[in-house]
């Protein structure tokens, strides 16, 4: 049995197109127009990945993501045709892996599909040749094992956030523009850079100890971040 | 002192002074002579006074009330002893004099004292109201909130029931604005999402059939079919909201002629009558009574009646009813549109004519068009008629109710 993608939308049209894409990629899609049906279809039998629209009849896409998460470490997208940027970002600051905005490209939306499913089935992070552990002042990362302590406490990161942590600490003082980031730690060689910025944040509030104003996750200004040990 | 009060206590004084003399026996003269010598003394120290309070009259209430009640008693004291004078008393009685007007005074003095403390207090504590108001708190009218308001001058009562309905008013307006900022935020989220809806339908068909995902002939057509269809709805969305922010900026030109209502609802009944059919509702309705012409916007006033079909269709289930009706009540021309929607809960009433209000939290538009911008469309048209607009539960669904007036000096 392949892939098994659960594609969330009330929209018909998006919908479609949607599924069509996916299924010419190989994956086994499965559809829910309203979010009671995907809590119940995601429960029932977990696929490997959804896409999730934010708005839905019945239960709101976040209930939906809250509910299915309860239940199932299920990588999820979502997608969301509101314009604030911190409704945008609302799903990622709830644990999403990652998110698109309306209008999307299809293209796109499958590329990011297939970049989460990457990361979430175990490839090893795309950053080159990594040593086993690094550590910088109280952050300690065994990268094989995925684990992460500050100050000798685990720390619970996502996929995403562990993969850019790893990739920050392997590269040292270097500065690395947001798009770089982008390109190099989730595998897009397009889209929204918003995503880059949400995790540094969310990444800081884990691993800082004083998020506001980091010592190690630093701002470049105008350019981008550096990590410094 | 009011002029008239002046004149009375003038006259009335006069004649106590006239009777008393007449009483104790006083010939004419001696009774002018004593009244000349005790009113010139007051008035010599009334002009003192007179100018002592003027020197303290942006002093505290307290200090004034002080300085009138020691002016008026040092009044009476110098014509007393003026008039002592004059009648040549014993060294003996004028000492007696004194004593008695020391203790009168002393009495007077603690009493004004005791007033004017009262007053000031009174006043301290309508400032304490303005300044609680001024805050943003509520005072009720005639719900004095302290025993010196109670017991408060008529003057300063009547000042606090002011600030009082003053604040109550200060509360609406503020509740107003604060309904027209949520509406506001509501429209621009409106506009984010329901216009990105119908453009995400599209770019994902126009890709997918550039990228040659959609390719069986009868699939293609269909999406180009939906296309058409997403792009009039995306057109839709956008007239509506041109209508609105005309209507919102005050800036709808009405083209106001004779035309009767009657005639403009048969109109929009015979349009909506093809999509009443294409989802199975009947659409059913009734000419109570012919009214007059009105001066109305023909063009607008039938967009009002549209919006009111249409959303009444769309929330009708297959196979109920739409009932319209249309007559002249209470020198007012009306219609009605009941729809079979199943009512609308009592706390979104108030609601369902503001910006983008939809019942359900859905908020994809269903392919019908319904923008949620409709009906507050209806109401700035319908208020720009100066009419008014009205929704209540009834039977299955609701009932919508526009009343124009009937004088004929719409707009």
């Amino acid at each position: 049995m392949g892939t098994r993608v659960l594609v969330v939308e009330d929209d018909a049209t998006v919908a479609d197109v949607v599924c069509r894409y996916l299924e010419r990629e190989g994956f086994a899609v499965e559809r829910a127009a309203d979010g009671v049906a995907a809590v119940e279809l995601a429960l029932a039998a977990p696929p490997d990945l959804m896409v999730l629209d934010l708005m839905l009849p019945g239960l709101d896409g976040l209930e939906v993501f809250r509910r299915v998460r309860a239940a199932a470490p299920i990588p999820v997208i979502m997608l969301t045709a509101r314009g604030d940027e911190s409704d945008r970002v609302a799903g990622l600051d709830l644990g999403a892996d990652d998110y698109v905005a309306k209008p999307f490209s299809p293209r796109e939306l499958v590329s990011r599909v297939k970049s989460v499913l990457r990361r979430s089935q175990g490839a090893p992070a795309p950053a080159g040749s990594t040593p086993a552990t690094l550590s910088a002042g109280d952050i300690e990362v065994d990268v094989g094992a995925r684990d992460v302590r500050v100050g000798g406490a685990p720390a619970a990161l996502t996929v995403r956030e562990f993969d850019l942590l790893v990739f920050l600490m392997a590269h040292p003082r270097t500065v690395f523009r947001r798009e770089e980031l982008l390109e190099r730690v989730w595998g897009y060689t397009f889209g929204d850079v918003s995503t880059v910025t949400v995790h540094v944040r969310r990444l800081r509030e884990k691993v800082e100890q004083d998020p506001a104003t980091p010592s190690h996750i630093r701002t470049v200004w105008g350019v981008g971040y550096r990590f410094e040990p | 002192m009011r002029p008239r009060s002046f004149w009375i206590v003038l006259v009335a004084g006069a004649l106590v002074v006239a009777g008393l003399s007449w009483a104790v026996g006083m010939t004419l003269a001696d009774a002018l002579r004593m009244a000349g010598i005790a009113g010139g003394a007051s008035l010599a120290v009334f002009v003192l006074g007179s100018a002592a309070l003027f020197a303290l009259r942006r002093r505290s209430i307290m200090t004034q009330a002080t300085g009138v009640a020691l002016t008026t008693i040092a009044a009476t004291a110098a014509a007393s002893v003026a008039a002592a004078d004059a009648m040549f008393l014993s060294v003996h009685d004028l000492r007696m004099l004194f004593v008695i007007l020391a203790a009168a005074g002393t009495v007077g003095l603690l009493g004004a004292i005791i007033l004017g403390r009262r007053v000031a207090g009174a006043s301290r504590s309508l400032a304490e109201a303005t300044r609680r108001i001024g805050e943003g708190e509520v005072a009720m009218p005639g719900a004095p909130t302290s025993t010196a308001e109670r017991s408060s001058p008529a003057e300063f009562a009547h000042l606090a029931d002011e600030l009082a309905a003053m604040s109550v008013r200060l509360q609406e307006a503020h509740r107003k604005e604060r309904a027209l900022e949520a509406s506001r935020r509501e429209l621009v989220a409106w506009v984010s999402h329901d216009l990105r809806t119908p453009l995400a339908g599209i770019r994902a068909m126009v890709e997918a059939l550039q990228d040659g995902v959609v390719s069986d002939p009868a699939t293609v057509a269909s999406y180009y079919d939906t296309l058409c269809v997403e792009a009039d709805r995306l057109a839709g969305l956008v007239d509506d909201l041109f209508e609105l922010s005309v209507i919102q900026a005050g800036a709808l030109n009405l083209h106001l002629v004779q035309a009767s209502l009657s005639e403009l609802v048969s109109d929009a009944m015979a349009t909506a009558s093809v999509f009443a059919r294409a989802k199975g509702v009947r659409l059913e309705g009734r000419m109570c009574s012919e009214g007059p012409p009105l001066a109305l916007s023909t063009l607008e006033m039938t967009r009002v009646v549209r919006n009111l079909l249409q959303n009444a269709i769309r929330h009708t289930p297959s196979d109920g009813t739409v009932w319209v009706e249309t007559g002249v009540e209470a020198s007012q021309a009306y219609v009605a549109v009941e729809d079979g929607c199943g009512g609308i809960p009592d706390q979104d009433l108030d609601r369902v004519f503001d910006l983008a209000f939809r019942g359900t939290a859905a908020r994809t538009p269903s392919g019908d068009g319904g923008g949620g911008l409709g009906l507050a469309i209806v109401r700035g048209i319908v208020e720009a008629h100066r009419g008014e607009v009205s929704v209540r539960n009834e039977g299955q669904g609701c009932r919508f109710e526009v009343r124009l007036p009937m004088d004929g000096t719409a707009g």
